[in-house]
């Protein structure tokens, strides 16, 4: 289940309910494997949703966050502090922001994650979030391609059946290195004398860019789809009202895939405001509850 | 799809953890079996084990990886804990089309798991980073 970004859509919304720092038990989910998640929408809305992630996971859930992005981040896209109103500046020094600007960096620098942490556990990351996967394996700002043996470094001019490959690449490393991080934190839980069951796994949120339209038909994302069990998707409300302020934005929230949690179908879609001065605001869309079957209440009578 | 083993495909490599534990070999329904599951890759991922073509390569951080010699010479750098070779077939079997759970490659690394008959290697770290990231000088 995608927890953490659950506890984001809580934490920045009608409901607001503040976990604890360090609280955990946000983490419904124990597993890696279940509980990473690609966000796939446009490119602005889903940095922003990443950068809420990484504040969240660092402020209120007391996780150290390593943040790959493309293209460096000059100012928050997301003004966090009408939310946040305890947030303090040293918990923003939980999250290391990291720019790779290629496809053969970024997977040289996850791949080389097992470095910093053996030996350094308290420093390894719980949460690994990744801007713009389609930035770095669409080519944009791609200098060339390369390490064709290990199936990496599709650049611009790369086949689909290359983009798959590279995208599967990419995605399996993240998930294995994610799995290591975990056992890590196992590893020095069990030197603490900790019991396992306290230690985090370590997560991966990564987001992709595509149209609505593109979605089903995209090789790509179905490749994403294949690693990431949650697929946490953003369509925006073309004829959204923006609760009464005309110039916020209205998105519709939709968490799905293999990795969602059986039994809560009123926390799998949100409706997100996005106010006009980048605040967003998330609340759950409540479904009607389903009507008996007519047979059964003429039973009944 | 999924990037993790069925239920049934993950007890059969148990059941034949155990097998061949006890007598060193593999009994004919276990081999049917795999062919049942795997089709094909089956014979051909026995056939990397029997040539060793499978080497389970570490570093001293304890991060672990399998390399497979393909039967062209190219050395493939496969992922068990999530599905992931670089070779032809898996781009095609598995991610384009949909139709194979996984290649000869990633089967014989699980096989050789199972069975206890991988090679051993260990690296340095930096050279593991560059194995994981397909950047090694062997990949080009």
């Amino acid at each position: 289940m995608a927890d953490i970004l659950e506890a984001v859509f809580k934490r920045h919304g009608c409901l607001n309910s503040q976990p604890q720092t360090g609280d955990q038990s946000v983490f419904c989910n124990r597993s890696t494997e279940c509980s990473s998640v690609v966000v796939a929408g446009e490119r602005g809305i889903s940095r922003a949703l990443l950068f809420l992630a990484a504040v969240t996971a660092a402020a209120d859930l007391d996780l150290k966050v390593l943040f790959y992005t493309h293209t460096a981040i000059q100012k928050f896209p997301v003004p966090v502090n009408e939310t946040m109103t305890d947030l303090k500046p040293d918990s923003l020094k939980k999250i290391k922001f990291v720019y790779r600007r290629s496809l053969e960096e970024l997977l040289l620098d996850v791949a080389s994650q097992h470095e910093l942490a053996s030996g350094a556990a308290a420093s390894a990351p719980s949460l690994v979030l990744v801007d713009g996967l389609d930035s770095y394996l669409h080519g944009i700002g791609v200098g060339g391609g390369g390490g064709s043996g290990g199936g990496s470094g599709v650049g611009s001019g790369g086949s689909r059946k290359d983009e798959m490959s590279t995208t599967a690449h990419l995605a399996a490393l993240l998930m294995d290195t994610s799995s290591f991080l975990t056992r890590i934190h196992e590893e020095m839980a069990d030197s603490r004398g900790m019991e396992r069951g306290a230690v985090i796994p370590c997560r991966v949120i990564a987001s992709y860019h595509s149209d609505v339209e593109a979605m089903t038909a995209d090789p790509v994302l179905g490749v994403l789809d294949r690693y990431f069990p949650t697929r946490c998707t953003l369509v925006k409300d073309a004829g959204s009202s923006g609760g009464g302020d005309e110039f916020a934005h209205e998105w519709q929230v939709y968490l799905s895939g293999t990795g969602v949690r059986h039994g809560a179908a009123n926390e799998l879609e949100w409706y997100l405001v996005v106010h006009a001065n980048g605040a967003m605001e998330f609340s759950p869309i409540t479904k009607p509850v389903a009507p008996r079957n007519p047979d059964q209440q003429m039973e009944r009578v | 799809m999924s990037s993790v083993l069925p239920f049934v495909a993950e007890q059969l490599l148990k059941d034949i953890e155990k097998s061949y534990k006890e007598a060193s070999q593999l009994p004919d329904d276990l081999l049917i079996a795999l062919q049942c599951i795997f089709g094909s890759c089956a014979l051909q991922a026995l056939d990397l084990l029997d040539h060793r073509s499978v080497t389970c390569v570490s570093s001293p951080s304890g991060r672990r990886v399998f390399r497979v010699l393909g039967g062209s010479g190219q050395l493939y750098t496969c992922f068990t804990s999530c599905h992931y070779c670089p070779c032809p077939a898996f781009s095609m079997a598995v991610l384009k089309r949909n139709s194979g759970l996984l290649c000869k490659h990633i089967l014989a690394a699980y096989l050789c798991q199972a069975m206890g008959q991988s090679q051993q290697e260990q690296v340095s770290d930096q050279d593991m980073s560059r194995i994981l990231a397909g950047q090694a000088a062997s990949d080009s």
